[in-house]
Formats: structure tokens, C-alpha cells, sequence
């Protein structure tokens, strides 16, 4: 018994959150839903112990230089990468669940499931960002899109709720099917379900993994690989399998947008990018495997070029806030695969820096308009006209992330570009780079129409009812996007050990 | 290739085949007799009422679901029930591995997590039958005592509203006359 309980203590974080989420559901039924306050205050405590634990994990697994471990018979991996993804994740939720108590729209009463769902999201993404097992990688994408789909419609008796969720689930089961049938071609063709063993097996025995494969023929492992690419593809809404974004960001409660858009997206990226990684750059792989990579790493690259475009193009004519988020948002999937285009490590820790900033510049955008739906009971760009003299504080945060979203000195999404672009021409993607920093500008346009709302208007008649403690809330995420833009460090160094733990060769060509 | 998938379509093909011989063998044996009662959808011995291309209340999905769930519990069981019985009486694959106390456990915490699941369906009322989504949020039972129509009320309602529809109908037949 006590082979299987020695390794219990690795995965402490995944138990806390499934004990806090079943805590969460029992107190909201014993106490009858009658102040749900009460469940966000306890799921809150409950995150803070996870994120205690993780943190204690992180030190453990950078001290040992990034080591993997391995739980559950090498079902569940433990390594640096996965327990920065769930730092993140653990630190949007707990932002999320203080949105839900900010929105001045929601219930105060008979929502316990609301934060129910959203922990067994963050359950989900737990597993699947720390795994190399595609069936469990599976298990967790499931577990999150299920939450997310319920979220997403929670507000059931809203039409547009309700349509958001229908959409949500319609694309979301359909690609979950595509990506099923890609991992079961994937599994029939190497014998193993372990992406590293894919990898590395060199086809003299069994597993038979991808090299044997390739050399036999290439069409149906390569069938299969985009297969799966597309599930994640419409996980990080890359197009073109975008077009669930839009509407269910929409129609989705604000807060869930937050989170769909925000840990959902990171989620899917880190398990792209692990994904890509084991099974093509990972240390020992078979030249052959590692030969293909490369024409994955150039599929990615045209994908990024036209996602980045699509997004920003689109998010130029919107009129909602929301719906312009829900394009941006699709434009920075389209930077972040720059860093998995480039296939280096560096590139991999260039991407998973740029996620980072990503949690903060995107997490206080949408905390902004949660804050300006209160005020002006719309989401449109007209009505935040003349609003930035009433609320100036919140309105001069939301430069600053604005100013991050584009790309500009001296906030942490400036920087993040910056390593975007450095590894991507560094990978001979010069073409790509040239394409970002042209959407970039044209970004510039369409997020400075906030600010030009906000400020450069004659100030609006209305008052702004202040909220001192939201406000400040989102002045301590504007105050992290322009520290961590300014020491750099930090965040760098984190992304870096995360990289390391992947066992990525370093110069794989 | 490591697997013959020619054995695949021989039984795709062999399958298709089944059920059309079959029918075909039936076609020529079955006695033809076509009364009323023989070409009515069945639905469970029951007669049917009314068509079936109708809105089927929400409700039975609910209950579906919550089947559904502990369907595929007791799937998950019979395996882990089968891996403990023979760790405890010392046969089997299971013998040495020490899994016993760990699986019992472990099996003991899945069924309470699904019952928890239970309990709150349970709580919120998914269980009871009448419960509207629009009116009040929840209720205890006595309070909202109300029932379903019955199948004869329900009959005689459809037929009330088709004489309503023939008599609107011949209205504006009249009036047309008389245009």
C-alpha cells in the first residue's frame, strides 16, 4: 500500500483543489445557496492553500533543476512547467472569483455553483498541464470544457447566455471527437499513449513509436498529428478554428470570459506546447521524428501569420468591448505560436513569457470592462465616452494594459514581444516576425480607441459610482504589468526553469 | 502495417449484409396483413398518442444524465470489485501487488464523490417531477403541489383546440363569402 500513497504527496495541490471543490458544493447545499459570498470566501482560502502548496512544489522542483517526477505509473508528470501553468492558473482563478463578487450584475444568492465550476475547471487544467499521457491530457481537456460549457451558459435564462453555451458545446464536442480520433490513429500507429516514448522509440521494439512510422509511411501519422493539432487548435481559438471565440465570449457571463479567455487559452497553449515538445524536440528523439518537426514548426508558423491577422483585422471594426476582446485575444494565440514556431527552447520560454504577461494585461482588460458594465450597463466602446474623468483611476490602469496589449514600453507585454520576435527571426522566421510587428501597429488602432474614448471626449454627464476596492484591485494588476516589464527577471527566470524541465536538446537541427 | 485491415471492411461488409438478408428472408416469410393496430409506432405496449416529432420536456434529459452517471459507475466497478476480491483472497493477477486496502479506499472515495453528485441533484429538486425553470427558484414539495394532466385530459384538450382551429376556419370562409 504504500508504493501508491508515497507518491500522493506530489500531487497534494490536485487533491486540495478536488477537496476544496467538494467542500465548496456541500457548504452551498447545506447552507441552501443563501449567501454564496460565503463559498467565494472559503473557495478563495481553499486556492491559497493550493497555492501555497504549488509554491512549495516550485522550490522543490527548481532547487533539483527542474527534474521531472513521475505519479500514478507515469500518468501524471510533476515538473516545473506544469506547476508554473498551475501557479497562473491558481492566481486567474482566485481573480475570477473576485470578479464574480465585483459584478454588480450577478446574484448574491443561489450561485455556489458558479465557483463549484470554476475550481473543477481549474481541476481540469491541473491534470492536463502536467501530463505526458494523452489519455489523462484528454481526461483534463474534458473536464475543463465541460465546466467551461455550463459556465459559459449560466446566466440560463439570458438568450444570449444560452446561445453562447449551445455554440460553446456544438464546436467543443465536435473537436474533442476530431481529437479523440487523432489520438486513437496516434496509439494504433506507435503503441503507446506516452508522448515521450513516441518520441524516443527508434522502432526495434515495442512501443514502435513514430520513427518506424515515418520511415514506413508518413501519411497517417501525419493525418493523425493534425488531427490532434486541431483540437488544440480550437482550444487556443487559432484559426480557422476560431469561430466559436466571438459569440461565446459574448454571450459567456464576463467573469467566465475572463477565465475562457484567460486560463482556458494558457491551459491549451502549455499543453500545445508540451505536446510539441515530447514528441518532437525532447532530448534523444529520433532524427527522422525531429526532421518532421520542423515541417510541423512551419504548418505552426503559417497558422500564426494568419490567426495574428485575422484577429487583429477583425477586432478593428467591433463596436462591443467584449467582442473586440474576444479578437484580440485571437490575435495574441497568433503571437504565442510564433515562440512554438520557432522550435528552439528559447522560443518554447519566449512563448510561456508572453503567456504570463497575457495573465496580467488580459485579466485587468476584462476586469476594466466588468467594471465600465456596472457603470454604463453596456459593453459598447460609444459608452465609455468622457468616462475616464469620472473613474480616473481605473481608466488610467486600463492604459497601461492597453498599452501592454499593444506591445509598448515599459509594461510586460512590450518585453514579452520583444522575446517573441528576438527567437523568432533567431529561428529564421524573419517573414513571421515582419508579419507581427505589422499587426501589432495595426492593433495599435483599435486599442487606442479605448483610451481615445476614455480621455480624449467631452466628459460624460453620468457619474461613476466609485468602487474603492475593485479599483484597487485592478491598480495592483496594472502596478504588476509595468513591474514585470520593468525587471524582467523574474518572470524570465521562471519561464526559463520551466523550458528546462520540458528536456528539450537545445540547437535540434 | 501491423494489422490486416482488410479483416475491418470483410466485416463491414458482412455486418451491412446481415441486416439486409435478414430483412429480405423476413419480407418472404412474415404473414401480410396490414390492419391499423400493426402500422402504429410502438411504444412499449402503450397506445401511442399523437405524434412523436414533438418538445420533449427537459426533465427527462435530467434523469437521463443522472442514469447515465451511475451506469457507467457500476462499469467502473465490476473490474475494481473483481482486482479487490481476488487481492483479498490471495488469487489472480492482483496477488503481491499490495493494491487491496489502496483500491478499497480509493473505490470508497469515487462513490462518495458520485454520490455527492447524487445528494445535490437530490437537493435542488431534480428529482421531483414538476418543477418549472421560470417560476420561483425552489420550493419544498407541498408547497407546489400540482399535476400533470392526465392522458384524457390532455386528449380532450387537443381536441377542443382542433374544434377552435375548424371554427376559425370557417369564419374566414364566410367571410369571404360575403366578400
Amino acid at each position: 500500500m504504500d508504493r501508491y500513497l508515497a507518491d500522493l504527496g506530489l500531487i497534494a495541490p490536485e487533491l486540495v483543489l478536488t477537496l476544496l471543490s467538494l467542500v465548496v458544493l456541500v457548504w452551498d447545499l447545506v447552507t441552501k445557496g443563501r449567501d454564496s459570498r460565503q463559498v467565494a470566501y472559503l473557495s478563495l482560502a481553499g486556492l491559497g492553500v493550493v497555492a501555497y502548496l504549488l509554491l512549495g512544489q516550485w522550490g522543490d522542483l527548481a532547487a533539483t533543476g527542474g527534474k521531472a517526477e513521475t505519479v500514478a505509473f507515469g500518468m501524471v508528470t510533476i515538473d516545473a512547467f506544469g506547476t508554473f501553468f498551475k501557479l497562473f492558473t491558481v492566481g486567474s482563478l482566485a481573480v475570477v472569483i473576485l470578479f464574480v463578487l465585483a459584478d454588480r450584475r450577478e446574484r448574491k444568492h443561489g450561485i455556489g455553483e458558479y465557483y463549484f465550476l470554476l475550481l473543477g475547471a481549474g481541476i481540469g487544467v491541473f491534470f492536463m498541464v502536467s501530463t505526458n499521457n494523452l489519455l489523462l491530457l484528454m481526461l483534463g481537456l474534458e473536464l475543463l470544457s465541460l465546466a467551461s460549457y455550463s459556465l459559459a451558459g449560466f446566466h440560463k435564462s439570458e438568450r444570449r447566455s444560452a446561445e453562447a453555451s449551445m455554440k460553446y458545446v456544438i464546436f467543443g464536442g465536435l473537436s474533442a471527437g476530431i481529437m479523440l480520433y487523432g489520438i486513437s490513429l496516434l496509439y494504433g500507429l506507435t503503441g503507446t499513449i506516452d508522448l515521450n516514448e513516441m518520441g524516443i522509440a527508434d522502432g526495434s521494439g515495442w512501443p514502435v513509436g513514430l520513427a518506424a512510422q515515418f520511415a514506413q509511411d508518413p501519411v497517417p501519422v501525419a493525418v493523425a498529428i493534425v488531427l490532434i493539432l486541431a483540437g488544440f487548435a480550437y482550444k487556443v481559438s487559432v484559426v480557422p478554428f476560431h469561430f466559436w471565440t466571438p459569440d461565446v465570449y459574448e454571450g459567456a457571463p464576463t467573469p467566465v470570459t475572463t477565465f475562457l479567455a484567460v486560463a482556458s487559452k494558457a491551459a491549451g497553449f502549455a499543453v500545445l506546447l508540451r505536446f510539441v515538445g515530447a514528441l518532437f524536440l525532447v532530448e534523444g528523439v529520433d532524427s527522422t521524428v525531429a526532421a518532421y518537426g520542423e515541417r510541423i514548426g512551419l504548418l505552426i508558423a503559417i497558422l500564426a501569420a494568419v490567426t495574428m491577422t485575422l484577429g487583429n483585422l477583425s477586432a478593428l471594426r467591433q463596436t462591443s468591448m467584449k467582442r473586440m476582446l474576444a479578437y484580440s485575444s485571437i490575435a495574441h494565440a497568433g503571437y504565442v505560436l510564433m515562440g512554438l514556431a520557432a522550435m528552439t527552447p528559447a522560443g518554447f520560454s519566449a512563448a510561456m513569457f508572453y503567456l504570463a504577461a497575457y495573465y496580467f494585461m488580459n485579466l485587468g482588460a476584462f476586469g476594466f470592462l466588468l467594471y465600465f458594465e456596472g457603470v454604463n450597463k453596456s459593453e459598447d466602446i460609444d459608452a465609455l465616452k468622457g468616462m475616464g474623468w469620472k473613474a480616473p483611476v481605473v481608466s488610467i490602469v486600463m492604459v497601461a494594459f492597453l498599452v501592454s496589449l499593444t506591445g509598448l514600453p515599459p509594461t510586460v507585454g512590450f518585453y514579452g514581444k520583444l522575446l517573441l520576435f528576438y527567437e523568432g527571426v533567431d529561428a529564421g522566421l524573419g517573414w513571421l516576425v515582419l508579419i507581427a510587428a505589422l499587426n501589432s501597429v495595426v492593433s495599435l488602432f483599435y486599442y487606442f480607441r479605448i483610451a481615445k474614448a476614455l480621455f480624449l471626449s467631452e466628459p460624460a454627464e453620468r457619474e461613476a459610482e466609485p468602487q474603492p476596492f475593485f479599483t484597487g484591485f485592478l491598480a495592483l494588476l496594472g502596478v504588476g504589468t509595468i513591474l514585470f516589464g520593468i525587471y524582467t527577471e523574474p518572470l524570465q527566470n521562471w519561464s526559463e526553469t520551466g523550458t528546462d524541465s520540458l528536456g528539450i536538446a537545445e540547437a535540434s537541427e | 502495417m501491423y494489422f490486416d485491415y482488410l479483416n475491418v471492411l470483410i466485416f463491414c461488409a458482412v455486418g451491412l449484409g446481415f441486416v439486409f438478408v435478414n430483412l429480405i428472408i423476413a419480407s418472404f416469410l412474415r404473414p401480410k396483413r396490414k390492419v391499423t393496430e400493426g402500422l402504429e409506432t410502438y411504444e412499449c405496449g402503450e397506445e401511442p398518442i399523437g405524434d412523436a416529432w414533438i418538445q420533449f420536456d427537459i426533465r427527462y434529459y435530467t434523469v437521463a444524465l443522472v442514469y447515465v452517471i451511475f451506469a457507467v459507475e457500476i462499469a467502473f466497478l465490476f473490474p475494481w470489485a473483481i482486482v479487490l476480491g481476488e487481492s483479498f483472497r490471495g488469487t489472480g493477477a492482483a496477488v503481491g501487488t499490495g493494491i487491496g486496502a489502496f483500491a478499497l479506499i480509493e473505490g470508497i472515495v469515487f462513490i462518495v464523490i458520485l454520490f455527492l453528485g447524487l445528494a445535490y441533484v437530490w437537493a435542488k429538486g431534480d428529482l421531483d417531477w414538476v418543477l418549472s425553470f421560470s417560476g420561483p427558484a425552489y420550493q419544498p414539495p407541498q408547497e407546489r403541489a400540482r399535476f400533470l394532466p392526465s392522458v384524457h385530459e390532455l386528449q380532450e384538450l387537443a381536441e377542443a383546440r382542433n374544434d377552435e382551429g375548424d371554427g376559425e376556419g370557417d369564419e374566414a370562409e364566410e367571410n369571404e363569402e360575403a366578400a
